[in-house]
């Protein structure tokens, strides 16, 4: 069942929360809200759910406005961030829930929690309390309670918050598979890139109230929209320079904390892994550096160096096949090329 | 506003709550309020300030402020010990601080009375070493540090609790004596809870009339306070007059509780 | 929020070897002592008195004395109804308070804790002056053959009144920390709004609801100076057991007084210990907050 939100504008006092808002969610698609905190992806989650009410705009279930529908009509399963699992009841008593209040007849309420309890590999816990769970646990029976009624959509606030880092792991691996199975739409809102790439079709990338872009994982971290969503996503280094014939020039350093502000012109921003470390000075569009800090990240090296004067520093990424070839030492003179770069329109701030 | 949230029952709480509370509160209060109306200006100083009147009042204000004063003591110590400290027992001795929060007055007045009384468990101690303490305010100060006990002790005990050992620990070895630390570092944290404490006691005290009757012989113009006079105004019939006391006590409780409130806010500014 | 304020033993003791050792028993003491004499010898006293006459010579004088009878039966038909007025009315009150927000719910909140700031003997007088003969409402309602003074509808009203802000203070902070989420979820779930409230409110509330009624009723049965003021202080007539202890210390009963005195102890001591059970099922009690913690009589 697709999703439309249609200019959907919510503010708190003051706060502006949504900015006229539009999103298309498409049957079937897992979406990733994504954004820093007050970027207002919660309060559109929400909205989506009916937990909140927009001030402006519209939200359509397939072909039905369901902008002014109580929650409890909505159908939506929603899954909390901190589970909100009901405390006095049995794991099994939290998944029946939304059967019970429905009316559904107790043999059929308990096939369904059993294969909801299976779905989840929780099947010898059912008698047991909130309480004594694990949060992945925990995690895994709000999902099957909000999954019980089969509901049209599912929503689920930073699902992987409140885990640790292997927990976290697993929980996406096994909600991205539940996905596969089952062809929910979904929507989860994250602040974590890595949660966002690893489990979702679609990521909606916003900022203080807006959409900034929508793409595929791959395509919004290959080809942001803009200075945002490139530094949002991923490391980035920010020169001052510009493009000639389609390749990056590097003419300079920029002064410390200069860096993260969009609204400047001049600048190039290249990624770690698309910054190269020459030894000897190319023909142009490099800057010297000094070699500060190396450690260890993953499949790679990451190399921190520091400009000539010592008021900025950059990062280059080596694949560790790349930096056995040529190792490096703290305080080596060496050169940055950029391979790509991206350049973009500068922002103007009112 | 509230209406669009999805939570359901706002109108019906909000109805049931107003309605029910007018019926209990603000309906007598208005009664109070449609009685003192009645009153004239020179009708309520006349009886504010009968002799008897200002006898009750003066000794309602001084018994109730030195009992609150002397429950400042008695409660920080035992918050203190509370706290800091481990003994045998600690628990009951801790769950027994609410007692007078519990126990009804007319308890406290009935075993303070016999306590005190001259072949009372005290009394036949202190009475031949010439302190009687039966009948007089003294009494009603006692009975008052009881009813009251409570409000110190457990307006300073979170506030202990919550104290940050960092800070006397950082004060030590900075160099200051136990005595410095307590008085430099401990105390402007738990003045505002003391203050609190205090007035809420003092708010009770002034109030207080199940027990003081049993221990008080309640001597107009020596030994009655504001209550029991306002009592003995109602069974006389005089209902003008008790009004125009019981707006006296109403409105010293309602600037106490207001300056708590401000109090409370005030010390507040500094926190995060 | 405040923090969970249960701090582990270890850091304690750690902090209390900062005091030395004369000053931490100087300390103890004193405050044994001053526990001891404030509050443990009047509970001693009580029991002491009540049975010193033998236990048969006890009960005698509770259930023997027909004005001993009356004043219990009187209190336990005045402050259950109490209790139950103010049971609906703390929830009622509690949900609008902690779930919703709207002008004047700071005024409101305030207005709650009202009955704690009001000597109870002017709450009597309030009564008289509404339902009296002379009163705003007396001389109406007379005419319609309703008597409220000097009735049980005056003793319970004055006890409603008294003792109005207890399960409602205990339950808004209750409600406060628990937050909305899981009655969010349960409307999410597809939940009518009594739904919501029968299934996963009010079992939330549990522990609070139990606290709180123990505690109202506990200040119910001992109501005195409201209830003096508005009862007929006859005996066998509107008689509640704080009114009869009164009434037995001027006539200088002794041991039918302590009798009486017992119950209302036993009681209050029972509330207590109720407290600290629940205490220790749920975790440390949050101290409700400094403008009202307790209450005068």
């Amino acid at each position: 069942m697709s999703i439309t939100v249609q200019n959907v504008s919510k503010s708190f006092g003051s706060f502006k929360a949504l900015d006229r808002v539009s999103i298309e969610v498409p049957s079937g698609c897992l979406v990733a809200l994504l954004g820093p905190s007050g970027s207002g992806k919660t309060t559109l989650l929400r909205v989506i759910a009916g937990l909140e009410s927009a001030d402006e705009g519209m939200v359509r279930y397939r072909e039905e406005e369901v902008t002014e529908t109580p929650v409890q009509h909505r159908q939506v399963g929603f899954v909390f961030q901190h589970y909100a699992l009901f405390r006095h009841m049995t794991v099994f008593e939290n998944i029946a829930f939304g059967l019970r209040v429905r009316r559904w007849a107790n043999d059929k309420v308990h096939q369904r929690v059993r294969e909801l309890l299976h779905l989840i590999r929780l099947e010898g816990l059912d008698q047991r309390y909130p309480s004594q769970l694990s949060g992945g646990q925990r995690q895994r029976v709000a999902l099957a309670r909000a999954l019980a009624s089969e509901p049209r959509v599912l929503l689920l606030d930073e699902p992987f918050g409140a885990l640790d880092a292997k927990v976290r792991l697993e929980l996406r691996q096994w909600l991205r598979r539940l996905h596969d199975q089952i062809h929910l739409t979904s929507i989860f809102v994250t602040h974590d890139q890595e949660d966002a790439f690893a489990v979702s079709d679609k990521v909606v990338v916003m900022r203080q109230g807006k959409i900034e872009q929508v793409g595929a994982p791959v395509e919004v971290f290959e080809h942001p929209a803009n200075a945002f969503v490139m530094d949002f996503l991923g490391h980035v280094n920010v020169f001052k320079g510009h493009l000639r014939d389609g390749r990056p020039v590097l003419t300079g350093y920029l002064p410390h904390g200069v860096a993260n502000n969009f609204s400047t012109p001049g600048v190039v921003f290249v990624r770690p892994h698309e910054l190269e470390i020459r030894h000897e000075q190319p023909e142009e569009g490099a800057l010297p550096a000094k070699v500060d800090h190396l450690h260890p990240s993953g499949s790679a090296i990451r190399i921190h160096l520091r400009s000539p004067c010592g008021e900025s520093s950059c990062c280059v990424e080596l694949g560790v096949d790349a930096y056995q070839n040529r190792p490096l030492a703290v305080g080596t003179s060496v050169w940055v090329a950029p391979r790509r770069g991206r350049v973009f329109e500068p922002e103007y701030s009112i | 506003m509230s209406s669009r949230v999805p939570l359901p029952g706002f109108a019906l709480s909000l109805g049931y709550t107003l309605t029910f509370m007018s019926l209990i509160v603000f309906l007598p209060l208005a009664a109070i309020a449609w009685k003192s109306a009645d009153l004239s200006w020179e009708q309520f100083v006349q009886t504010v300030s009968h002799p008897r009147a200002l006898a009750a009042m003066r000794l309602t204000f001084s018994t109730a402020l030195i009992a609150a004063a002397i429950n400042i003591v008695l409660g920080l110590i035992v918050a203190w010990v509370l706290v800091r400290y481990e003994f045998p027992f600690k628990r009951w001795v801790d769950a027994l601080i609410d007692l007078p929060f519990a126990l009804p007055t007319a308890v406290a007045g009935l075993v303070y009375a016999s306590l005190y009384m001259n072949d009372g468990w005290i009394g036949r101690f202190i009475v031949p070493m010439g302190i009687e303490i039966a009948y007089t305010p003294a009494a009603i100060v006692m009975v008052l540090v009881f009813t009251g006990f409570p409000f110190v002790v457990r307006a300073v005990q979170p506030v202990l609790e919550e104290i940050d050992t960092d800070l006397e620990e950082a004060s030590a070895i900075l160099g200051a004596t136990r005595w410095q630390t307590f008085w430099m570092v401990l105390w402007p944290n738990l003045r505002p809870a003391v203050v609190t404490g205090f007035a809420l006691a003092l708010a009770r005290g002034l109030g207080e009339y199940g027990s003081v009757i049993f221990v008080s012989s309640n001597l107009p113009g020596k030994t009655e306070v504001a209550p029991t006079l306002i009592v003995a105004r109602i069974e006389e019939n005089k209902f003008a007059e008790a009004t125009a006391l019981a707006l006296v006590l109403l409105l010293s409780s309602f600037a106490l509780l207001g300056l708590i409130n401000v109090w409370e806010k005030w010390s507040r500014r500094h926190e995060a | 929020m405040k923090p969970d304020t249960s701090t582990a033993v270890q850091p304690r003791r750690q902090r209390a070897a900062q005091d030395p050792l004369w000053l931490r028993v100087l300390l103890t003491s004193m405050a044994l002592a001053i526990v001891g004499i404030l509050i443990f010898l009047p509970i001693l006293h009580v029991f002491v008195h009540a049975f010193s006459e033998g236990p048969f010579s006890y009960f005698e004088h509770l259930f023997g004395d027909s004005a001993n009878r009356d004043a219990i039966l009187t209190t336990l038909s005045v402050a259950p109804r109490a209790v139950i007025l103010n049971l609906v009315f703390g929830v009622s009150a509690a949900w609008l308070i902690a779930r919703f927000r709207f002008p004047g719910r700071t005024l409101l909140l305030t207005m709650v804790d009202l009955p704690f700031a009001i000597s109870p003997v002017v709450v009597g007088l309030a009564l008289v002056l509404l339902y009296g003969n002379q009163g705003l409402l007396g001389p109406r309602l007379s005419s319609a053959g309703i008597t409220v003074l000097f009735n049980t509808p005056a003793l319970v009203l004055a006890t409603t009144f008294v003792t109005l802000p207890f399960i409602v203070r205990e339950l808004i902070p209750l409600m406060e920390s628990v937050g909305p989420d899981e009655e969010l979820a349960a409307l999410s779930l597809g939940a009518s709004g009594w739904q919501m409230f029968w299934l996963v409110t009010l079992p939330g509330l549990r522990l609070g609801l139990l606290y709180g009624i123990i505690l109202c009723s506990a200040r119910a049965v001992g109501e005195f100076g409201a209830v003096y003021v508005v009862s007929g202080r006859i005996a066998g007539r509107g008689q509640t057991i704080p009114l009869r202890v009164e009434q037995l210390f001027q006539q200088y009963q002794s041991p039918a007084d302590f009798a009486l005195a017992s119950i209302l102890t036993g009681i209050a001591l029972a509330s207590l210990f109720a407290r600290r059970l629940l205490e220790s099922a749920s975790g440390p009690r949050k101290i409700p907050s400094a403008t009202t913690s307790g209450d005068a009589a």
